[in-house]
């Protein structure tokens, strides 16, 4: 069975490399590089992506709005992976930024697998 | 005051001192004299005598030269008569003894000294010759009669001289000569500034002499006119009355006898009333007497009561006149000064009255000021409350900026260590090399935080410092020296140029040290594969241009204009600041570092500390390229 993809665009190499680690039933494709995500999504074609938001150069709303421009990713569910909230702000994953949904960092591997089940459920 | 009061008319008197005064006078009172009416020319008369004394030196100058001139006519009077054989010319009345032809001869020339004294040039030499001569003359006959023995000078005009009585005539008398003398001498203190005050005592002596010996004519008495000695004839004595007069009148109203006489107080006026009333009263009543009580077919004593009633009468007449006019005079200045007090208590009613007024305008404005000040207090005082609430506003955004940053910087390595928790307790099945990774990333991730917090703590208790003065060449040289691993990793040149002569910088060496740490550590991340780091330090005076700084940065207002300062730049040769960063590389959190390398507190802190030590840090971009950090100290 093929393993569902998930596109990682974080520039803490740390975090994305822990994570690969961590959820290994998924294929994961890390992208350190916030400006190359798009090019790497539109290759990798990933079921899910998960976005940082403060990233050098460009922030993740930036990176969202453009893969809903993109015809190719415009169905793609991206979940929000952000340092600046708190985990009681954020509540559990109902919260969400400009229609996205979002989870606070730090952030458990057994919650991200569940947010990730959840949309990808739902798409 | 009171002579000002007793005499309104009198008030130019004292100030009109002009030469031309005299004249002046004269012309008025002729034009006024013609014009008025005769009722009103007794008080013209009285304003005469007035004005004679009130004149100035003028007038007594007029006198002087009137009276010297008629002493110089008795004597060429005289002279005539004894030259053309009319020696009634000289002795007034053939019974009378003759003036001597030389006391002629010397009261022509001392009457024509007295004339031209004041005058300069050629005349006053002449008035001293002709001084000295009859000086001269006069003292000769002193000696004369002193010794015995004739000098033979009135033999000159008279060489056989027909007697009279006793004595021969044509001779002057010892009397004659020693007022000569005294007339001499009072002429010479005219001559003489400094003895000019002396001038009218002497005069006034030769005067009184004369008038003895007039009164001797009158009463008929041989002893005031000389007896058996050669006496002195009534021409003389007129001739000296009006010589003294004349030598008075020269001394002027600043001497003795004029001055107690003239200017405008009551004193000198009743003085100048009473003196020749007095004088004048007694000389008559005197002569009454004598003459009346010589062969006079009355009793003596009524005569004498008659005379003495006569004088009583007339004195008491001159002082109800007197007392009229002075009185008048006092009243008139009471009647004024009352009605100036009146005038003075209206003023001053109307006075108090618009200073009450004033004072209750005044008093309303104070009370609106009052009332305004409060309304400032009050103002001031929300004022200051809103600031305070807008600082405190400001804190709570700053804190929560600081806040943000931290969250971002801490929670991102936290979640680094979730995830490889997650790695430990779900996947037992990791292999070593993954492992390894595990921890070498949750090694690095606690490090992060570590930094973070370390530098937040520098952030905030860098307030307290260690001051003491430190060369800035061997601060350098260390801080360097701890990083010369980075240096040699990648491939950095450093090139130092220490000013030789720096003197050394009040600064707190451990954290001044952290601060080119921490620029090194810029220019390192700047120069990954090679490049040259030059560290400068010089000592120079600021500009005009660097001490006004932007409004806002306080750092800039420590430094005042041709301070003496050390400045150290750090320069790389790296890709430099992109611009629109450059106005943020100060605040906290920022950075343009690849993630994991900087904090974005580094330079924060680096600047938080130089404030603190009163200095100046600031980043550029080096017009050769690369950036350019500067960091200026004060040199104490």
């Amino acid at each position: 069975m093929k393993k569902t993809r998930i596109l990682v665009v974080d520039d803490e190499p740390g975090f994305t490399r822990l994570l690969k680690l961590v959820m290994r039933q998924y294929d994961i494709r890390e992208e350190n590089d916030p400006h190359r995500a798009i090019e790497t999504a539109l290759s990798f074609r990933p079921d899910l992506i998960l976005m940082d938001v403060i990233m050098p150069g460009i922030d993740g709303g930036n990176l969202a709005a453009q893969c809903r421009a993109d015809t190719l990713l415009q169905r793609v569910p991206i979940v929000f992976l952000t340092a600046v909230v708190s985990p009681s702000e954020a509540g559990a994953t109902s919260k969400e930024i400009g229609g996205f949904p979002f989870l606070a960092k730090p952030v458990s591997p057994e919650a991200l697998e569940r947010c990730i089940e959840e949309h990808l459920s739902a798409a | 005051m009171i002579g000002k009061s007793l005499s309104p008319g009198w008030s130019d008197t004292t100030t009109s001192a002009d030469d031309e005064g005299g004249v002046r006078i004269e012309q008025e009172l002729t034009a006024s004299i013609a014009s008025q009416d005769p009722k009103k020319r007794g008080r013209f008369d009285r304003r005469l005598f007035q004005r004679l004394f009130r004149s100035g030196a003028s007038f007594a100058e007029q006198i002087s030269v009137g009276c010297s001139l008629v002493t110089t006519l008795i004597g060429a009077v005289t002279l005539f008569g004894w030259l053309s054989g009319m020696e009634a010319l000289a002795s007034l009345r053939a019974h009378y003894i003759p003036m001597a032809p030389s006391t002629a001869l010397c009261f022509a020339l001392l009457g024509f000294a007295v004339a031209s004294h004041a005058r300069p040039g050629w005349s006053r030499r002449v008035a001293v010759l002709c001084a000295v001569f009859v000086g001269f003359v006069a003292t000769a006959k002193l000696l004369e009669f002193a010794s015995g023995h004739s000098l033979g000078f009135d033999e000159f005009f008279v060489a056989a001289p027909s007697s009279f009585g006793l004595v021969s005539k044509g001779r002057m008398a010892p009397m004659t000569a020693f007022i000569f003398v005294l007339a001499t001498f009072a002429l010479c203190c005219l001559l003489r500034a400094p003895l000019r005050r002396y001038a009218g005592n002497v005069a006034t002596l030769v005067t009184a002499l004369s008038f003895i010996v007039v009164l001797g004519y009158l009463h008929g008495t041989p002893f005031l006119y000389g007896g058996s000695i050669i006496p002195v004839a009534l021409p003389t004595a007129v001739a000296f009355f009006f010589l003294g007069s004349s030598l008075i009148a020269a001394a002027g109203i600043s001497c003795w006898p004029l001055r107690p006489l003239s200017g405008p107080s009551a004193g000198s006026l009743l003085l100048r009333w009473f003196l020749p009333v007095v004088i004048a009263g007694t000389l008559i009543t005197d002569y009454l007497e004598t003459k009346l009580l010589q062969g006079s077919p009355f009793n003596p004593a009524l005569v004498s009561a008659l005379a003495t009633l006569t004088f009583a009468l007339v004195i008491t007449a001159v002082i109800s006149q007197v007392a009229r006019i002075v009185g008048g005079r006092i009243d008139r200045a009471e009647r004024a000064r009352k009605a100036a007090q009146e005038a003075t208590k209206a003023l001053n009613a109307d006075l108090e009255r618009r200073i009450l007024e004033r004072t209750g305008e005044l008093n309303a404005r104070n009370h609106e000021m009052e009332n305004v000040l409060a309304d400032l207090t009050r103002s001031h005082e929300e004022l200051k409350g809103a600031q305070l609430q807008l600082i405190q506003a400001e804190k709570m955004q700053s804190v929560g900026s600081l806040a943000a940053g931290v969250a971002h910087e801490v929670k991102n390595p936290l979640a680094i260590l979730e995830m490889g928790l997650g790695c430990l307790m779900n996947r037992p099945d990791l292999d070593a090399e993954s492992l390894q990774i595990v921890h070498t990333e949750m090694k690095e991730a606690v490090s992060r935080a570590n930094t973070v917090i370390s530098g937040l703590l520098d952030y905030s208790s860098s307030k307290e410092l260690g001051i003491h003065p430190c060369p800035l060449d061997t601060l350098l040289d260390r801080a360097l020296h701890l990083m010369r691993h980075e240096f040699v990793n990648r491939k950095i040149t450093v090139v130092r140029h220490f000013a030789p002569d720096l003197p050394p910088c009040h600064i707190d060496a451990q954290k001044i040290e952290q601060v080119f740490i921490n620029l090194f550590t810029n220019a390192c991340h700047a120069m990954p594969k090679n490049g040259t780091l030059t560290v400068t330090t010089l000592a120079r005076s600021l500009t005009a241009d660097e001490v006004h700084w932007a409004a806002g940065d306080r750092s800039g207002s420590r430094f005042r204009q041709s301070e003496l300062v050390a400045e150290v730049t750090v320069r790389d040769t790296g890709t430099g600041i992109a611009g629109d960063q450059l106005d943020k590389v100060f605040d906290p959190f920022f950075t343009t570092k690849p993630t994991g390398q900087g904090t974005g507190l580094g330079l924060t802190v680096s600047r938080k500390i130089v404030d603190l030590h009163g200095g100046r840090l600031e980043l550029a971009n080096a017009p050769e390229g690369g950036a350019l950090a500067t960091v200026l100290f004060h040199l104490a």
